[in-house]
């Protein structure tokens, strides 16, 4: 595509935010005369309330202020609120009783601009429907692991008082129990993007700066349980650009990395536990992201893709010392295979995916519901969405370790298959999200079929046997 | 007149359907193409141009609930393609430039990349986004404001602006990269 298109192709860029850009930003208040004089005379009357009186404004402007940040770091609208109404609202999430009713109405704004044309509620919210919503507006961003432990990653910037200039400073790595802080750790080497929990302790990874105009490297670190930094590494592979897709824990605790070398290769390394690289090697692919990765025996079975190509999604398997040995596909006569999530579980390969019917080349995954625009258009919710369940099915398979071969799966209807994960009490959590509320969107092209999707959880016992379906209340997206 | 009953007026060939488009949104297509051409003859030719191109695409299209966002694209179309041929392409081109360092390279040259889909994934990229960088982006490569027209319409320093889009740039061009998109 050359320089020229780049220009003409952001005329296809959903109407609805061409429409939004072009509305006028509210204008900034700044006290008329009148406004100053009542400005000056409250900041009189505060001077003259010594002591108790100040201290009192000092805390209530923390409160303030702590409220504010917390509204922008989670994207919810201060517009329409007063100054209480802020300080309410975050006091009412915070402290998790979700009993005021202005909460709501924030939860609701906010999800609205997200999915437009979205309404939840359709009387007076319960503090659980709430507290649901909260989840729900978190949920997506945030990965929660089943022990009831939960990470953030948040990225600091500093602002330069003379030029409003912007720029890196750290990033800050947060762990979570129950909702209360139990650490938090800088990092200031590079942007962290993403981690994951290793038997002991966590890795971090992402890039380094981008605001220095250089091109990005790829970077990592180790953090042990109590979220003390123990090492960084750049991976210096030599290539112009370079990040990390996936990563895996080897049995003796060092680290797989799967990484993505100037958007062609797919290269790993190995690490020990210490930071230390052991080895490296880097195989041709083309233009594939690197999707997941899982044990697979010895070996490992990493997932690329590119949702681009009409060959979306490819398995290939790579041995210990990066030999790459075997590449292929799970098929059914009449029925594609979308895989979402790999995971070693008792020494077999957990594999999460959903399956669409079988199309010709070209045709996408919901080919079989399109019909005429009048049809949708005026199709009630309850059978849009009847239509839209009828079309997937959420798999898991269970693979024998040395062929790959899938000895067992279990299959939901209506449902995507989605993350999986192993809990502190060694047992398989196997994700799935029930598609629901189904509405058809036509004039947004980044989707054409919305929805919600309701997340349950099925648990395996350490032995792989299925204890349960537990509804977990939580919600996310369908976009299709 | 609400949209879908402007595109009913298009679709039984009345030609009330441009005077209901002119009447509506007249002023603001305008804005748009004066925005790109910076001269208020050239607007109103653009402007004038839209409708009959929109005569012509209202049938198959029917853009019953996204009307203005419809007609803002062929007049932006146009006037970037008036623009291109006048004096004013240097600044087209700087603007594409800057663009061109949001979209991953690489060096495999039988990749291609469909116009539809890569403004799919800067659509989801952009709503990831806080609403006031959203509108800063689309300000400067939708209405190709100025950096100083985006400064004062935000109420913020040039600076700022400039920062700003860098990092979106950046940010835009990581999203892209990890979905597999690239040139």
């Amino acid at each position: 595509m050359k320089n020229q298109d780049y220009l003409d192709c952001m005329n296809y860029i959903d109407a609805d935010l061409i429409e939004a850009a072009e509305q006028l930003p509210p204008k900034k208040r700044h006290p008329g005369r009148a406004g100053q004089w009542m400005a000056a005379a409250a900041c009189l009357m505060l001077m003259l309330c010594f002591g108790f009186g100040i201290h009192v404004y000092a805390a209530e402007r923390r409160e303030y202020k702590a409220a504010v940040t917390f509204f922008e770091a989670n994207d919810l609208p201060t517009e329409g609120l007063t100054r209480g109404e802020i300080k309410a609202v975050y006091r009412d999430i915070t402290t998790k009783q979700f009993t005021y009713n202005k909460t709501a109405e924030v939860l609701q704004n906010s999800l609205q601009a997200q999915i437009p044309g979205y309404e939840i509620l359709q009387k007076e919210p319960t503090p659980e429907e709430i507290e649901s919503l909260w989840t729900y507006q978190n949920g997506y961003r945030r990965f929660v692991i089943p022990d009831q432990a939960d990470y953030k990653t948040e990225l600091v910037e500093v602002t330069d008082p003379d030029t409003g200039v912007s720029h890196f400073e750290k990033s800050v790595i947060s762990r979570y129990e129950n909702g209360k802080c139990i650490w938090r750790t800088d990092i200031q080497a590079f942007e962290a993007l993403e981690y994951q929990e290793l038997s002991v302790g966590l890795l971090v990874w992402g890039i380094t700066p981008s605001d220095v105009g250089m091109d990005s490297q790829a970077a990592m670190a180790r953090l042990d349980p109590d979220g003390k930094l123990l090492w960084v590494q750049i991976l210096n592979n030599g290539f112009g650009d370079e990040y990390i897709g996936a990563i895996a824990e080897n049995p003796d605790g060092s680290i797989a990395v799967f990484s993505r070398g100037d958007l062609k290769y797919l290269c790993i390394s190995q690490y020990r536990a210490d930071g230390e690289c052991l080895s490296f090697r880097k195989h041709l692919v083309g233009n594939y992201g690197i999707w997941n990765a899982a044990r697979l025996g010895e070996d490992y079975l990493v997932q690329l893709g590119n949702n681009t190509l009409e060959d979306k999604q490819k398995l290939v398997r790579i041995t210990q010392n990066g030999e790459m040995t075997d590449s292929f596909r799970y098929t059914a006569e009449d029925r594609t295979y979308h895989i979402t999530d790999l995971q070693e579980f008792k020494g077999n390969l957990y594999i999460s995916a959903y399956t669409t019917p079988q199309m010709p080349v070209g045709y996408d995954e919901l080919h079989s519901v399109i019909r005429d625009y009048e049809d949708l258009i005026n199709m009630p919710e309850t059978e849009l969405t009847k239509l839209v369940r009828e079309n997937y099915q959420a798999v898991l398979l269970i693979c024998e370790p040395d062929g790959g071969m899938p000895q067992e799966f279990y299959s939901v209807p209506g449902n995507l298959g989605a993350q999986l994960n192993v809990d502190s009490d060694n047992r398989l959590i196997w994700q799935t999200e029930d598609i629901q509320g189904v509405y058809y969107s036509p004039a947004t092209s980044a989707f054409t079929f919305g929805g919600i999707s309701e997340i349950y959880e099925y648990t395996f016992s350490p032995d792989g046997v299925l204890e349960s379906r537990t509804e977990t209340g939580e919600k996310t997206n369908f976009k299709r | 007149m609400q949209d879908h009953k402007i595109v009913e007026l298009f679709l039984q060939r009345d030609e009330a359907a441009i005077h209901a488009c002119q009447e509506q949104y007249g002023a603001r297509l305008r804005s748009v193409a004066y925005g790109i051409l910076q001269n208020q003859q050239d607007a109103e030719e653009c402007e004038n141009d839209t409708y009959l191109e929109a005569w012509k695409a209202i049938p198959p299209h029917e853009p019953k609930t996204y009307l203005f966002a419809f007609l803002a694209r062929i007049t932006r179309c146009n006037a970037l393609n008036l623009c291109r041929r006048s004096e004013q392409e240097n600044r087209i081109v700087a603007l594409s430039d800057e663009m061109a360092s949001c979209i991953p390279s690489g060096a495999d040259a039988d990749t291609h990349l469909d116009a539809v889909q890569l403004a799919s994934a800067i659509s989801a990229f952009l709503r990831l986004q806080k609403e006031e960088k959203r509108n800063i982006f689309l300000r400067r490569y939708w209405y190709l404001d100025s950096i100083s027209q985006i400064a004062q319409r935000y109420g913020i320093r040039e600076g700022k602006v400039k920062m700003t889009l860098f990092r979106l740039r950046s940010g835009l061009r990581e999203h892209l990269k990890k979905e597999g998109y690239s040139l």
